[in-house]
């Protein structure tokens, strides 16, 4: 119940559906900062104020996250070795039982489920996340090879929603009844009701085929960085990662626009606002200065936490537009039963959500007075 | 008004009596107020109700029962809409490459989604309200190994949730009883990847309501537990309840669709709206953009008029937007 | 901060941003030959993985020491020449001046290693060698082949068992083929070394493989320089990038596709009858129904229902509205060109459903049975859609089919572990020689043979015509055997044979590259008209 007083002030606005209520509450404690006027001070203090308290309530989440991040690969690891049997993909069609049982017996498919499991996290823990049955190539050097694509998907996506986003926000809240207002917000509504696989076969329809525009699939333009290869540094580049992050980021965006829409009309409708009004401060003032800074970083920091869900919704982008990132590699995964690559996937996804639930945390832990003098 | 009814039949004149009232107080409401004025929110009701209604009429209202093995004609398969086949029969959607009239399987298929829909959100609404409740009320341990569930599952996104319980429900069921049971597997799927919504919701008015003096006071007299919950505070948790439940239906249906999109949905036999368009996605660089885009328009149509309400009731619903 | 105005201006740059996108438009490198295929090889170790895709992209680098052309006849690879000394054993003579992409060159202990690599325990074609007892050097391009028994078609065979450089191997530790119990990756899983007319310049699994012209192949010089393959698994997307110019060869477009891409002027589509045939199994051999209970007996078991189920397809809807005419409805279940097949052999029963229902009934089932029908739905072209068709032809003789189509990995689980009782097949045959067909779908089942017999079909007549099959250096005594059985089990009705498949590439109009039945292609003979 650590949180009691965060949930309260919530209970009783239901705004947005789709934001994990976790984030709404941290964006309330992080207005509660703002909004006390304590701001940068604040943050400085933090530091030599950690008591003993948030150690043991740090030390407890990351015991949590180990624990989730434990059930999570014991869940990946069991569920896949009944979605097929991988040694019929491995071995030939000419191949014999014989040839068939050589191989289970190799992988050690013939062990108690248990047992392999326990090898599994034994191999994961020393760094070994194995070879996938398909390839034969190490897991982590595939998905290292996958991750730049996924990641700068995920961080255009975002940086496009964000740029449409806060803008028809502010409008939709500063002009609450204009027409366009009316547009914006219907015609996100239509965005979110398209699912991606259809809405990604239009778009491909429309500019590629049909105009020549854009390219239809895959990643061009590369600039390599050691491991990293960038698609971001060239127009050719851009013209790759334009459809994909414009077709994933419409969830975002709608989300986002409306977001700040709510954030905009709240604080407007606070007493520090109608005084500055009061105090004849310019509207331009009033609602830039004020309005939207206090509105903005909530909306900012459950961007970032949302940031987790985009790489999950890639799966569906990356496989309609050929996206050569993490979630293709995992589609195609489930379809050859290669548990080595499922279960890293998997375990990474959690990894990357127990790591921003972690930092979420932390951030409630550095606000909350309780937790902070032992 | 109360006088029409002769006072010999007074005993139906009570019930006669509130059903005036809650019309005329549904009619003098806020809520109606802001519906009428709204045209588009006309338009989205009316529409989500006439898909709803064609769906449920679907054995009565379609042309053809598109899940009759033994009335296809492959012959008949890839017909243009608007086409007649050898045999007579008009397709006006045209038919698929089955030689299924579009339009019925649509209609067919609407209901195969909006059950899906409508039944996991039904579970994850009585779920999540109750593990909403028995968190809030019993606090402790209880509460705590609750929203750490909930937290936990939170940070996954509903689609893999939803693909994971798929595949452990195939891994127990065993792939040959899935079949049949797919669709309940989905409903279990979508429904247990939607109640985190509705429990954190009931949770935090719950807490609210639990500190009120009257609780309080219930609490002392011995009513029990169960009945303060249904009595004194479920009823304070139905607006957000209501729009979170609109909106988890859009919801419900898109995962649904995207899920048989990726394969591991409604089987094709007994296609679901996400069925259909995947199939009739192979059909849309070849020209025959009717198996596919028909279904979709479906689609988008009826998660948008479930979207624009929720959309609507949020704000209806909202004391601080007015 | 942001005001309106600077919002409008932001989205004017974005619309300036989008025309000079524009010019993005890829601009195709001279002499270079982009192509997709729904998956990649996967791995480049020629001898770990006897699947098609990847033998495609290691037959570009590899060699072998016979090879087919494009019309699938044998010609000299890396042999020179062969001839049989005995029954039991063949002289090899090896081409000279052969060097690998490395630089060394190619000579009969390269021919041995191969040969006892591709026999190791770990490896994926052990059923192309195992006939072999040894490999002998007499000289340096010399070698003689001493197999086990008599083997007349190891020739067939050897055009599987790619030659690979034993000092590169010895080098690189991979001198038998990837083990599956190491959690390491090999060398040879990335890297190549081989003989063929393109080396590998860049391989990144699933993502992209790249290969560069050998200018030192031995045989007639290759024209496309350089050829980049990029694997799409979804096939509009794979038809997108044809059609806007991102390729220049799709290995397999969708069959409903090709009526559109013929039509664009700038792609051209050529077809050829595939050596694969897709047929439905019946288990005869079981007791009763596993997917119906209610059933004391197996209705499979019964000539008259097989017989009955054969009789109510039609193959002609299916042929032309599920396979759009590219497919070849099949009697029995080998292609043209393989040897044993003939045109009086392929011939279907004709499909009448009245004659259908009066011999259910006359095998006591009047009123149909329950059964399931297991498919794959990601393994051969349409085979879902052919399933439900099925499914829908049975029902109107008021057989009720459910149809439980999966991907390929739990569908072959499912056959594999004996579990179905109907099924949909399709069968290739790698040797040319319906040999193959008869060892793998109908010698009685155990577990070195018969091991896809899963329609639990035994006769000992046909097990004794396989054994001598296989031995028998008489070709025409031979090919009599094959014939009987093949009339054997047509007259069993063992399988329901539906067609062959017809395989058909999609490629720009400037591309000239000839189709091969193997569905391999030979980028070797590709050129650019100017």
């Amino acid at each position: 119940m650590l949180f009691q007083g965060a949930h309260l002030n919530n209970s009783l606005k239901p705004r947005l559906w789709n934001i994990p209520i976790s984030a709404l509450s941290s964006e309330r404690v992080l207005k509660r900062w703002q909004g006390s006027g304590l701001g940068f001070v604040f943050v400085l203090n933090i530091v030599g104020a950690i008591g003993l308290a948030m150690y043991k309530f740090l030390l407890q989440r990351l015991v949590q996250g180990v624990l989730v991040m434990l059930v999570v690969a014991f869940v990946a690891f069991a569920i896949f070795h009944f979605l097929g049997d991988p040694v019929n993909n491995m071995v030939g069609e000419s191949a014999t039982d014989a040839d068939r049982e050589m191989v289970r017996l190799q992988l050690g498919l013939d062990e108690p489920i248990v047992v392999q499991y326990i090898k599994f996290v034994g191999n994961i823990l020393q760094g070994d996340f194995g070879i996938s049955y398909r390839t034969r190539t190490s897991v982590i050097e595939q998905m290292a090879a996958r991750l730049p694509a996924t990641i700068e998907l995920s961080l255009v996506s975002g940086f496009f929603s964000i740029l449409f986003g806060i803008p028809m926000g502010i409008y939709c809240a500063l002009q609450p009844k204009s027409w366009l207002t009316r547009n914006f917000l219907v015609g996100s509504l239509v965005g979110i009701s398209i699912p991606t696989f259809l809405s990604g076969l239009l778009l491909i329809y429309l500019f590629s085929v049909t105009l020549g525009w854009l390219p239809s699939q895959g990643r061009g333009g590369l600039i390599s960085f050691g491991w990293w290869d960038t698609s971001l540094l060239t127009l050719k580049g851009w013209s790759y990662i334009l459809m994909p992050a414009l077709t994933l980021c419409i969830y975002q965006l709608t989300l986002i626009t409306r977001m700040v829409r709510a954030e905009m009309l709240e604080v407007i409708r606070t007493d520090y606002i109608k005084f500055a009004r009061a105090r004849g401060l310019s509207n331009y003032i009033v609602q830039y200065r004020h309005a939207l800074k206090n509105s903005l970083v909530p909306v900012v920091t459950i961007i970032g936490l949302q940031l987790g869900t985009v790489v999950a919704f890639s799966i569906i982008t990356e496989t309609v537009f050929n996206w050569p990132g993490l979630g293709q590699m995992f589609i195609q995964s489930i379809e050859f039963v290669d548990i080595p690559v499922m279960s890293a996937y998997l375990i990474f996804v959690g990894a990357f959500f127990v790591v921003l639930n972690l930092i979420v945390d932390l951030i409630y832990a550095l606000v909350d007075p309780r937790l902070r003098a032992a | 008004m109360e006088h029409n009814n002769s006072h010999s039949q007074g005993v139906q004149q009570v019930p006669q009596m509130q059903k005036m009232t809650l019309i005329r107080k549904i009619a003098d409401s806020d809520i109606f107020y802001s519906f009428c004025r709204s045209p588009l929110i006309v338009f989205a009701a009316v529409l989500c109700l006439s898909l709803v209604l064609s769906a449920l009429f679907a054995p009565w209202l379609a042309p053809y029962d598109p899940f009759d093995q033994s009335s296809l004609s492959l012959w008949a398969a890839n017909l243009a809409p608007l086409s007649t086949d050898d045999d007579g029969f008009f397709y006006l959607m045209g038919t698929d490459n089955q030689g299924r009239d579009i339009l019925s399987a649509i209609m067919y298929g609407m209901r195969t989604s909006l059950i899906v829909g409508l039944a996991a959100v039904a579970f994850a609404l009585v779920l999540g309200t109750s593990l909403g409740l028995v968190a809030a009320f019993f606090g402790g341990w209880v509460d705590s190994l609750l929203m750490r569930i909930a937290d936990i599952q939170l940070s996954f996104p509903a689609i893999l949730v939803a693909l994971l319980i798929d595949g452990v429900a195939k891994a127990v069921l065993g792939s040959s009883q899935m079949e049949s049971l797919a669709i309940y597997v989905l409903i279990l799927a979508i429904g247990l990847s939607e109640w985190v919504q509705f429990a954190r919701a009931v949770r935090a008015a719950a807490l609210v309501e639990q500190r009120k003096e009257y609780v309080q006071a219930a609490r002392i007299m011995g009513v029990p537990v169960p009945l303060i919950m249904l009595r004194h505070i479920l009823p304070n948790v139905i607006s957000p309840i209501l729009v979170i439940a609109t909106i988890s239906i859009a919801v419900a249906i898109i995962t649904e669709a995207t899920l048989s999109f990726l394969g591991v949905g409604i089987p094709q036999t007994e296609p679901s709206l996400g069925t259909l368009i995947r199939v009739g996605g192979n059909y849309l660089m070849s020209g025959e953009w009717w198996i596919t885009l028909f279904p979709g328009l479906t689609l988008v149509l009826l998660v948008l008029s479930f979207n624009l309400l929720g959309d609507w009731l949020r704000d209806a619903l909202n004391p601080r937007l007015k | 901060m942001m005001n309106l105005k600077s919002i409008a201006n932001l989205s004017l740059k974005g619309a300036a941003f989008g025309a000079a996108l524009l010019l993005a438009t890829q601009i195709q490198a001279a002499n270079t030959l982009r192509w997709s295929s729904a998956g990649d090889a996967l791995t480049m170790d020629p001898h770990a993985k006897n699947e098609t895709p990847t033998i495609n992209m290691n037959r570009q680098v590899y060699d072998t020491l016979i090879q087919r052309d494009e019309n699938l006849n044998m010609e000299p690879g890396l042999a020179l020449s062969w001839e049989p000394l005995s029954a039991t054993s063949w002289q090899f003579n090896l081409r000279s001046g052969v060097t690998f992409h490395d630089g060394s060159a190619f000579s009969a202990e390269d021919v041995k290693f191969s040969i006892e690599r591709a026999q190791a325990n770990t490896s994926d074609f052990k059923a192309y060698v195992n006939t072999i007892e040894s490999v002998e050097i007499i000289d340096e391009h010399t070698v003689v082949i001493n197999t086990k028994s008599p083997d007349p078609i190891l020739p067939s065979y050897l055009t599987f068992v790619f030659m690979m450089d034993q000092t590169w191997s010895l080098t690189h530790k991979v001198s038998s083929p990837q083990d599956y119990n190491s959690s390491e990756e090999t060398y040879a899983v990335r890297h190549a070394n081989g003989t063929g007319a393109y080396s590998l310049a860049e391989r990144e699994p699933d993502l992209k493989t790249v290969l560069q012209i050998n200018p030192n192949y031995w045989g007639p010089a290759a024209q496309i320089e350089t050829i980049i393959h990029t694997p799409i698994s979804s096939a509009p997307t794979r038809i997108a990038a044809l059609l806007s110019n991102e390729l220049d060869f799709v290995l397999d477009p969708p069959i409903q596709d090709l009526k559109r891409l013929n039509a664009q002027q700038s792609i051209k589509v050529t077809s050829v009858p595939q050596i694969r045939t897709i047929f439905l199994g019946l288990d005869q051999g079981a007791p009763t129904l596993r997917s119906n209970p209610d059933l004391d007996n197996n209705p499979l078991a019964d000539k008259r229902v097989r017989k009955a189920m054969y009789m109510a397809i039609d193959i002609k809807a299916i042929q032309q509205k599920i396979m759009r005419g590219l497919a070849e409805p099949a009697g029995i279940i080998t292609a043209p060109g393989v040897n044993g097949y003939n045109k009086a052999l392929d011939t279907r029963l004709p499909f009448d459903r009245k004659q259908a229902k009066e011999l259910l009934a006359q095998a006591g089932y009047p009123e149909g049975f329950k059964i399931r029908l297991d498919c794959p739905n990601n393994r051969y072209i349409n085979d879902e859609a052919i399933c439900q068709a099925v499914v829908s032809m049975l029902s109107k003789i008021d057989i009720k089919v459910s149809l439980n189509a999966q991907p390929k990995s739990i569908f072959f689980k499912t056959i594999g572990n004996n579990d179905s009782d109907f099924y949909l097949l399709g069968w290739g045959v790698a040797t040319l020689d319906s040999e193959y067909v008869f060892r793998y779908l109908l010698n009685t089942r155990s577990d070195k043979i018969g091991t896809w017999n899963r329609a639990n079909f035994s006769n000992a007549e046909v097990d004794q015509l396989i054994a001598k099959i296989q031995q028998e250096v008489d070709l025409t005594k031979r090919d009599q055997m094959i014939e009987k059985v093949w009339q054997i089990t047509k007259e069993d009705i063992t399988y329901l044979p539906l067609h062959h498949q017809v395989i058909s590439w999609a490629m720009s109009s400037k591309l000239s590259l000839p189709i091969v039945a193997s569905n391999e292609p030979l980028f070797r003979l590709a050129t650019y008209k100017k």
